[in-house]
């Protein structure tokens, strides 16, 4: 069965159509159109329950979003603000504000404060499976917080001062707001990725030297063509999880299996696919002005965005068969 | 009376149960080949006799009728278990689905039921010394002979030909046409006169692949397969199943990533770095083949051609092979590379690295497929092909 049915293919079509009007090359979040995804379409609540304020819909819509705005490149608190809001739900938060976009929630995987993805914008700040295992939160209004200086022009990030700041444990389960966070990190991975291959298939036919388009010489085709064939082979991984993630019988280790594999498989394709699209495109793509390299750019900095590669090998092997390493 | 899935998944499993050979019992396809023959055409004989062949195929030709959820149901009972894939994929992948397509109902009632059984096993008479990627420019020729043909020529890397009852030929009936336009199909009788099988060796030590030399073989009107002079698009199709099947099942690649891992637990590498890094690896780039398999398979049912597409699994399956295949090498290590002859395994790990080549050449090169997934799917202009409309034989060739 594919993943996606005409209803999920109305909802992309009704987001692409909105990101149609962002400006690609702002920087920073624009709150305007942050604002519109919320009234028109309810993005901050889309998976959170009808009786907590949200649209109540599931795993495979957030994808169809995540892929959009990935592949819009789109500067936007979406994914962090989907699974802080998630994780608040669970907990039995309210959740009302950020269902309705006014609050923006994020999340970090370490407890540490450092690195905290839209810390510098984000008003509350769900921590998760730090060291005991747990969900705390953190409100941010008196926090002093440090903006980082990011590589990725549309994600920011800060340096927090959570020494002193209060935290509440909430009841929410840390291995599935992990295995959702590379989940969709995975699918915003393959927006983007699908849209420089697109990129640069355009450009590959359009552009002539030698008196015919570039696309028709053998080693940029055999270029795109390994762009496709890793597209592809990771977009299966991605899509698995999200069906996994959607399926109520889906067992722990089975999730976390599908997530890590995405995760390792989508990181590794987006930032192949950018830099080859760099190279595709010769000295236009290494302009300031084209594109590519803000993708590319998202591309490195998503690769280390939630949990670190090195934990990803670890669980794999295991769940390859190799017993966990002692430690 | 229809079979749910569940009813007939139970069926396949109580038959593999009863008359399955698992893999560790099979007989090895390289140190015992007549005994993986002989027992490969019992398998698939058995499968047959217990309604379990042709599970897609139409019921009229001796098939089941059923849709893929069958087959996929088919597959994962079969895990664990010897599928003869190696001998059959040619015949029940390749061949059939070409003479369901475009053969006679009388080549199709003559043909498919014996091949199902296994009476009958085939190969595909394609490739030549002169004519590899370069398929259209085989010079294999049909002469016209009466109502018929007599056919001359040499073919090249005929996997089974020593062991096949038929194959699908491939030969130019039109020398004066360009290169595309003058092929016409045949089912060719591995037994009749003129045809001379002569096994070659591989890589690997093994002898599967052969030369097959044609001397004026008689082709009669009724082994046209599809219109005569329109070869290419029977071939093409072949092709594409070719990749299809290649994807699906990267053919009995010896060495598989659970191998891998029992030799790493064997040699207590469990928890080196290196190895934990490398399986990982592997384990990611297998769980995309088969998750892309699966999602193709999916997209088939819902009515969309695979196509093209199946380059893209065929490609990933020989990447998959050759990245196991040398992760072997560095767990095994030396052992790998020089063993007691009286080991019956030691040489596994070296077959299986030699083995990984041929999944990058047959059936399409690796760059054959780029070129493929380039201008059918992303649409990007061909190259000039300065031949395309040069009538055959003022070609140039070698
Ligand atoms: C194990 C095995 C089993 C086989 N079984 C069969 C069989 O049963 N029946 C059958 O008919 N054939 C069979 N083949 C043949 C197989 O299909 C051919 O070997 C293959 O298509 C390549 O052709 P070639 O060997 O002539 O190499 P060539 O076409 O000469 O290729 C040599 C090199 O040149 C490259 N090359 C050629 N043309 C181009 C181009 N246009 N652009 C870029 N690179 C190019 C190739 O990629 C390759 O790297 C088998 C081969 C193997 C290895």
């Amino acid at each position: 069965m594919p993943l996606y049915a005409s209803e999920h293919e109305q909802l992309r079509a009704s987001v692409r159509g909105l990101l149609g009007t962002a400006d690609p090359r702002a920087d920073g979040y624009d709150r305007a159109l942050w604002r519109r995804l919320c009234d028109e379409l309810g993005v901050a609540g889309l998976a959170i329950g009808e009786e907590q304020g949200g649209s109540g819909y599931g795993p495979v819509e957030l994808a169809v979003v995540a892929e959009e705005v990935g592949r819009a490149n789109l500067p936007s608190p979406f994914l962090t603000t989907t699974l802080a809001g998630l994780a608040l739900a669970a907990g039995g938060e309210d959740v009302g504000p950020v269902v309705r976009g006014d609050r923006l929630a994020t999340v970090s995987f370490s407890s540490d404060g450092r690195h905290v993805v839209d810390g510098d914008v984000a008003d509350v700040l769900v921590l998760v499976g730090d060291t005991a295992g747990t969900v705390t939160v953190v409100e941010l209004a008196s926090v002093v917080r440090t903006p980082l200086t990011t590589m990725d022009l549309t994600r920011g990030q800060a340096h927090l001062d959570l020494a002193d700041a209060p935290r509440r444990t909430i009841a929410a389960d840390p291995d599935r707001i992990a295995a959702l966070a590379v989940t969709l990190l995975a699918c915003e991975q393959i927006g983007g990725a699908e849209r420089v291959l697109e990129m640069s298939t355009a450009y590959a036919t359009q552009r002539v030297q030698f008196g015919r388009p570039i696309g028709s010489f053998q080693a940029v085709k055999h270029l795109l063509a390994d762009m496709l064939v890793e597209l592809e082979l990771a977009r299966s991984a991605q899509q698995h999880a999200v069906a996994l993630a959607a399926d109520p019988a889906t067992t722990a280790p089975e999730l976390d299996a599908a997530a890590r594999t995405a995760h390792v498989a989508c990181t590794r394709a987006f930032v192949r696919l950018t830099g080859d699209a760099i190279r595709a495109h010769g000295g236009i793509g290494y302009t300031w002005e084209h594109d590519a390299h803000r993708y590319f750019r998202r591309a490195r900095a998503s690769a280390v965005l939630f949990g670190s590669p090195a934990d990803d090998a670890d669980r794999l092997a295991e769940h390859a068969g190799l017993a966990r390493a002692a430690s | 009376m229809t079979e749910t899935v569940p009813a007939f998944r139970r069926r396949a499993a109580d038959f593999l149960a009863r008359q399955g050979c698992r893999h560790e019992d099979a007989p090895s396809r390289s140190r015992a080949p007549g005994d993986y023959v002989a027992a490969a055409r019992v398998h698939q004989h058995a499968l047959a006799e217990h309604g379990l062949a042709g599970i897609t195929w139409p019921a009229e030709y001796g098939g089941l009728g059923l849709g893929p959820e069958f087959r996929a149901a088919f597959d994962e009972e079969a895990a664990g278990f010897e599928t003869f894939s190696a001998l059959f994929t040619i015949g029940l992948g390749m061949c059939g689905p070409v003479l369901l397509a475009l053969g006679t109902p009388e080549q199709r009632e003559r043909y498919l039921p014996p091949l199902l059984r296994a009476d009958e096993v085939w190969c595909q008479l394609f490739s030549e010394p002169a004519a590899g990627s370069d398929l259209a420019a085989l010079a294999t020729r049909a002469t016209p002979d009466g109502d018929g043909w007599r056919v001359s020529g040499q073919k090249v890397w005929t996997t089974y030909a020593h062991q096949s009852d038929r194959g699908l030929l491939l030969a130019r009936t039109d020398p004066g046409k360009p290169k595309h336009r003058g092929i016409t199909m045949f089912v060719l009788d591995m037994a009749a006169p003129g045809v001379t099988v002569r096994p070659l060796r591989q890589a690997t030590g093994d002898a599967e692949f052969n030369e097959v030399f044609l001397d004026d073989v008689r082709v009669g009107p009724g082994d046209v397969v599809g219109a005569v002079d329109e070869g290419w698009r029977a071939a093409t199709l072949m092709l594409m199943n070719e990749r299809a099947a290649l994807a699906d099942s990267p053919i009995g690649s010896p060495v598989t990533l659970e191998a891998v891992v029992a030799l790493a637990r064997r040699t207590g590498r469990t928890g080196d770095p290196f190895v934990r890094r490398a399986v990982a690896d592997a384990y990611v780039m297998q769980q995309q083949v088969e998750l892309f398999a699966r999602r193709v398979a999916g997209d088939v049912r819902v009515g969309r051609d695979p196509g093209a597409l199946a380059s893209i699994g065929k490609l990933a399956a020989g990447r998959l092979a050759t990245q196991v295949a040398a992760l072997a090498l560095e767990v095994a290590g030396p052992d790998a590379v020089a063993w007691d002859p009286a080991d019956p395994d030691g040489e596994l790990w070296a077959y299986g690295e030699l083995y990984a080549p041929s999944l990058s050449i047959a059936g399409g090169t690796e760059q054959i497929q780029r070129t493929v997934l380039g201008e059918r799917v992303l649409g990007l202009p061909r190259e000039p092909q300065t031949d395309r409309d040069v009538p055959f034989r003022d070609l140039r060739r070698g």
